[in-house]
């Protein structure tokens, strides 16, 4: 079982204690179930005893105190194995490299991160009481079997009959369960359609009239599938809960027809059978759990796994900063595209302008260039020299990489703005003026639009200063009278500054006065 | 209670089957105890070992009786509650319908989508609970009336400490509520934190320093969630076992404290803790229910409250049947039309306007700008979305009614910037599969998808092939004025060309009305007209064809 061998691998501080703790709340039940007939009886027969009172507080203290810190325990327990789990994926996810977090998915990713991590948190707890609760049930069975072994028997194969049927009809449910999910997906789509086409709807009467039609005929649905869903849960549970009926109703008539001197203990039988229900609906609602956990956990180590073989050693630095970087043979796959092999040389203080059509893959060169995807063959050369692997994070905190659609964090993170009139008058050339407000660490903005963000997102690269920028597409979002000034104006300053940029663009009518144009086509280099 | 209010919409009678059937279900379960007390207890008392005849016949009928009252009542309140969810669903979803385009971009469409969503699932997966809780309180009581009739001390003394106890479980919650809601805002910041690595992948890979703050604020995130998760937790479990000690102490009063005040019923204990251990399954199971519908509970609450605010959305008009326009038109016309976009205190919104501008049939129209010079404002007012603060909107020198905007939108094919598009051609119909096949292959997008039917077969394609298909959905809507908000910006150049000297003339050709919002100079002799926007002013641009503003 992998949450067994997590637990012991992860958090093995606890079990010991867990585990005696555990045991003494189910005994303390037990005992209590003891206490109870037998002062019945007592009282039956006029007496008090004033001893079983005070073991009866002290039953009940005792399983106060234990199975509060049994729940107690284990729940942190599991939020700090969660933790463990959560911030080492955190790390490798941000270590791994793009190709392997494209490849994988950003829904795969926030479900293990979120989900699957979830599940577990909510599910060991659980799983502890589960635990306390089977134990209790043995307890209870030694307890019934010194009464009457007959009577423990026939209550623990009722018990078994009910969690099989419990068990039969869940599976059955599961089906009306995926009719009435997917029903509701589809009026969820609906709603996503009226929304995101809201203008669209609001510009013709027979388009919004079909669209609700629609949304009347998936709810509807939905209606249907969900009610018929409750009701089959209403059975199930009315059979599940007569069958307990049942198992109690052996004890009086169906035990007495077999065992000789029942009423002796008909009393504390009674009583051990009315406790058992609850047990046994516990154990069998919380056994499927094991899987679910379990599912969750396998998740997050194939995930783990995943993400650790694709990390990459890194640490060393380049001895200085590049004045050139070239691609030789260079292959770089993305999906079933190839692009490459090709040649490409770069150096500082130069504009390479690459044009293509969309799909051509500009985008996978410019990942290839910043090595945030690595090469299928070939290499990549800074000043001249095979860059190592162990490098690489060191040569990528000195590139740039600007695209169209730049995703704009609303912290800093290590960046210093330069003093105010100075940052003002860079907030006018890039006509960001009374849209970003400095705040500290932070910048405050007011709804940015796409080239707003575009052009924070340079002004940004502006500011670090790096030594490498690669432009993917970015004038794309801007207008043209910007598009302009960043082609004439801003480009040669950048270039001025000595900076190796590469100019990537589909729009073959806006493009920079370059030191050397190339035509990208379908994967291939052409000057 | 949200949910009972809830309840009562889906259908008249609802309340009165919902505690009929309790009662019933609760009756059953009553007699099932009754009859087990009352076997046992000869048994016990007879020194017999032998069976009741009557008495097991009377158990294996109040069991059927059982069965069927609790099958029948959650069926029954399941098809209420999920006919009083639709019809709120479809209630919202119609206010949606007939909202005001600004008033509901400032609502916040992802708020209103999240809303519904979670609320309506959170409602319908709990139904179920509610018809759990009511039998459970009714079982409870039923209970303790059987307690009563063997022995009104013990029923005084166990319904004292029953009251008392569960208004010390009812105070925790409170605790508990107002800490869930601070862990819920805690894992809303944990999960951005995780969006920010996956969104913001690239841009952290190219920055050690980022990444590694990155990294330490998501550690020290994850602590705190952890932290206050295990509060919350510690908190859950605190209450439950504080049920569960007072559960056994219920015990201890039947069995060492009644005994004491109420000498007479010594041997009638069994039944009485007999019944206790019957009242285990209420209770706790309301324990449980309690906290789950505690979640439903909340949600149909919001649900409710939204349906007010969506309400105050609505567009004037929008409900009314609508007036028709003169048809067809020869001219539409903006007069004076003015917006501002109301902006925080003591701060000057964004005005454009006034608009002063007359469309004539069969023209073509570019209207250029720069960033933010106010073009998809001009679009959005130019089609009815935006109600503009003074001005009007004429169609053949007769003033648009609030009735007849809808007939003057329908005049409208649109294609906006941040356009939608829809897998089914919903509201287009009477047009030729060959039709379709062929403007497919004008925009050479025949070997990519295809219209079956009345749907596209696959829409999940690249913003320029989505532009595309939307321009064969607006020209099979046939209407007579085509508008199109920088439709060419995401097509590659040969197809750009394609547009400007190929498409727009023959559309223009067919006799449709078209203005599109452009970058292209190259392509601005393709216009009949055009007009320039700047700072949200419009101005007509003498030439019809080349120079460049």
């Amino acid at each position: 079982m992998r949450v067994f061998a997590a637990i012991l691998r992860e958090i093995p501080e606890n079990l010991r204690p867990l585990f005696w703790m555990n045991a003494l709340s189910a005994l303390a039940t037990t005992a209590l179930i003891w206490l109870v007939s037998s002062a019945t009886e007592d009282a039956a027969k006029g007496q008090f005893s004033s001893r079983s009172l005070l073991l009866f507080l002290v039953t009940v203290t005792a399983f106060g105190i234990s199975h509060f810190y049994t729940l107690g325990t284990v729940s942190r327990d599991a939020e700090r194995l969660i933790h463990k789990f959560r911030i080492r994926m955190f790390d490798l996810v941000r270590q791994a490299d793009l190709i392997t977090v494209e490849r994988i998915g950003h829904g795969s990713l926030q479900r293990v991160l979120i989900q699957d991590a979830q599940t577990l948190a909510q599910t060991l707890p659980l799983l502890a009481i589960g635990f306390q609760q089977a134990l209790m049930l043995l307890f209870l069975a030694l307890y019934l079997a010194w009464l009457s072994p007959l009577a423990c028997v026939l209550v623990f194969a009722m018990a078994g009959a009910v969690v099989t049927v419990r068990f039969r009809r869940v599976k059955a449910l599961r089906l009306l369960m995926q009719e009435a999910q997917a029903a509701e997906e589809e009026v969820f789509g609906g709603l996503t359609d009226l929304l995101h086409g809201f203008k669209e709807v609001r510009m013709s009467t027979p388009r919004a009239e079909g669209v609700l039609e629609t949304l009347a005929e998936a709810s509807a649905r939905a209606r249907r599938s969900n009610a018929s869903l409750k009701s089959q849960w209403g059975r199930n549970y009315a059979v599940v809960e007569a069958m307990f009926y049942c198992l109690i109703g052996l004890m009086v008539f169906v035990v007495p027809l077999f065992v000789t001197g029942y009423h002796q203990v008909v009393v504390p039988a009674m009583t051990a059978a009315l406790f058992i229900a609850g047990p046994v609906g516990t154990v069998s609602f919380v056994t499927p759990m094991f899987t679910h956990a379990d599912l969750a956990l396998s998740n997050i180590e194939a995930m783990e796994a995943r993400l650790r073989a694709a990390a990459a050693g890194e640490g060393a630095a380049l001895p200085e900063a590049p004045r050139s970087i070239a691609l030789e043979a260079a292959v770089g796959r993305r999906g079933g595209f190839t692009l490459g092999p090709l040649e490409l040389r770069c150096q500082a203080g130069s504009i390479t302008c690459i044009s293509g059509p969309e799909g051509a893959g500009k985008s996978t060169l410019m990942a290839l260039l910043a090595t945030l995807q690595g090469l299928e063959s070939g290499a990549l050369l800074v000043d001249g020299k095979v860059l190592e692997a162990a490098r690489q994070q060191d040569y990528r905190d000195r590139v740039a990489l600007l695209s169209a659609q730049p995703r704009l964090f609303d912290r800093l993170y290590g960046l210093s703005l330069p003093p105010g009139p100075e940052l003002q008058a860079l907030l006018a050339r890039f006509e960001l003026s009374g849209r970003v407000f400095p705040d500290g660490d932070r910048l405050g903005t007011r709804g940015l639009s796409d080239s707003e963000r575009g052009r924070l997102a340079l002004l940004l690269a502006w500011i670090e200063d790096r030594p490498v920028m690669l432009f993917d597409d970015w004038a794309a979002s801007q207008d043209p009278a910007f598009q302009q000034y960043f082609l004439t104006t801003l480009l040669p300053e950048l270039k001025a500054r000595g900076k190796i940029i590469i100019y990537a663009s589909r729009d073959e009518t806006a493009q920079p006065q370059a030191d050397q144009v190339l035509h990208l086509e379908a994967g291939r280099l052409l000057a | 209670m949200n949910l009972l209010r809830l309840l009562r919409q889906g259908g008249s009678g609802s309340m009165r089957s919902l505690f009929l059937g309790a009662a019933a279900s609760s009756l059953g379960t009553t007699i099932v105890l009754g009859v087990v007390n009352q076997a046992a207890e000869e048994i016990a008392r007879e020194q017999a070992d032998f069976v009741d005849g009557p008495l097991l016949l009377a158990f294996v009928a109040s069991i059927l009786f059982y069965m069927w009252s609790e099958s029948w009542m959650v069926g029954r309140l399941s098809a209420d509650m999920e006919e009083a969810i639709d019809r709120l669903r479809m209630r919202l979803i119609g206010h949606i319908r007939h909202a005001d385009l600004w008033r509901l971009e400032c609502f916040g469409q992802s708020r209103l989508y999240e809303t519904i969503v979670q609320n309506c699932q959170a409602i319908s997966s709990n139904s179920q609970y509610l018809a759990q809780a009511a039998c459970s309180v009714v079982l409870t009581a039923a209970i303790m009336i059987y307690i009563a009739t063997i022995s009104l001390m013990a029923f005084t003394l166990l319904g004292g400490f029953l009251g008392i106890a569960a208004l010390i479980y009812y105070r925790q919650n409170r605790v508990l509520d107002e800490r869930q809601q601070a862990l819920m805002q805690q894992e809303t910041r944990l999960f951005e934190s995780i969006s920010d690595l996956l969104d913001g992948f690239k841009e952290q890979r190219l920055n050690r320093q980022r990444s590694a703050d990155l990294n330490t604020g998501f550690i020290g995130l994850s602590r705190t969630t952890a932290d206050l998760r295990s509060e919350v937790h510690g908190l859950s479990w605190k209450q439950f076992v504080f049920g569960e000690m007072a559960f056994n102490l219920m015990l201890g009063i039947v069995v060492f404290v009644v005994p004491r005040y109420a000498p007479d019923v010594s041997g009638e204990l069994l039944k009485i803790s007999g019944a206790v251990l019957f009242m285990s399954a209420p209770i706790f199971g309301l324990m449980q229910s309690l906290a789950i519908m505690r979640m439903a509970e909340g949600a149909a609450g919001r649900m409710m409250d939204l349906e007010g605010e969506l309400e105050a959305l609505a567009e004037p008009g929008s409900r009314t049947p609508g007036l028709p326009l003169p048809s067809p038109f020869k001219e539409i016309r903006m007069a004076g039309v003015e917006y501002t976009f109301p902006a925080p205190e003591g701060e000057r919104g964004f005005a454009v306007g006034p608009f002063d501008v007359s469309i004539r049939r069969g023209e073509v129209i570019f209207v250029t700008g720069g960033n933010g010079a106010g073009k998809s404002t001009f679009i959005k007012l130019l089609t009815g979305l935006y109600r503009p603060d003074r001005g009007q909107l004429l169609v053949d020198r007769m003033v648009v009614s609030t009735a007849q905007l809808m007939s003057y939108r329908a005049l409208m094919a649109p294609i906006f910037y941040d356009f939608h598009l829809f897998a089914r051609l919903y509201g287009i119909s009477g047009f030729e599969q060959e039709m379709a096949d062929s403007l497919m292959l004008w925009m050479e997008m025949e070997k990519v998808t295809r219209v079956e039917a009345d749907r596209f077969a696959k829409i999940r394609l690249s913003t320029g092939q989505r532009k595309r298909l939307a321009l064969v959905a607006a020209i099979l809507e046939a209407k007579p004025v085509l508008i199109l908000d920088e439709w060419a910006a995401d097509q590659d150049p040969h197809f750009r060309a394609k547009f400007y000297r190929e498409i727009v003339p023959e559309l223009k050709r067919r006799g449709l009305t078209i203005i599109a919002v452009t970058h292209d100079d190259r392509y601005f002799d393709a216009a009949d007209r055009r007009w320039h926007l700047e700072e949200g002013r419009l101005t007509e641009w003498p030439q019809a064809a080349g120079s460049a503003p």
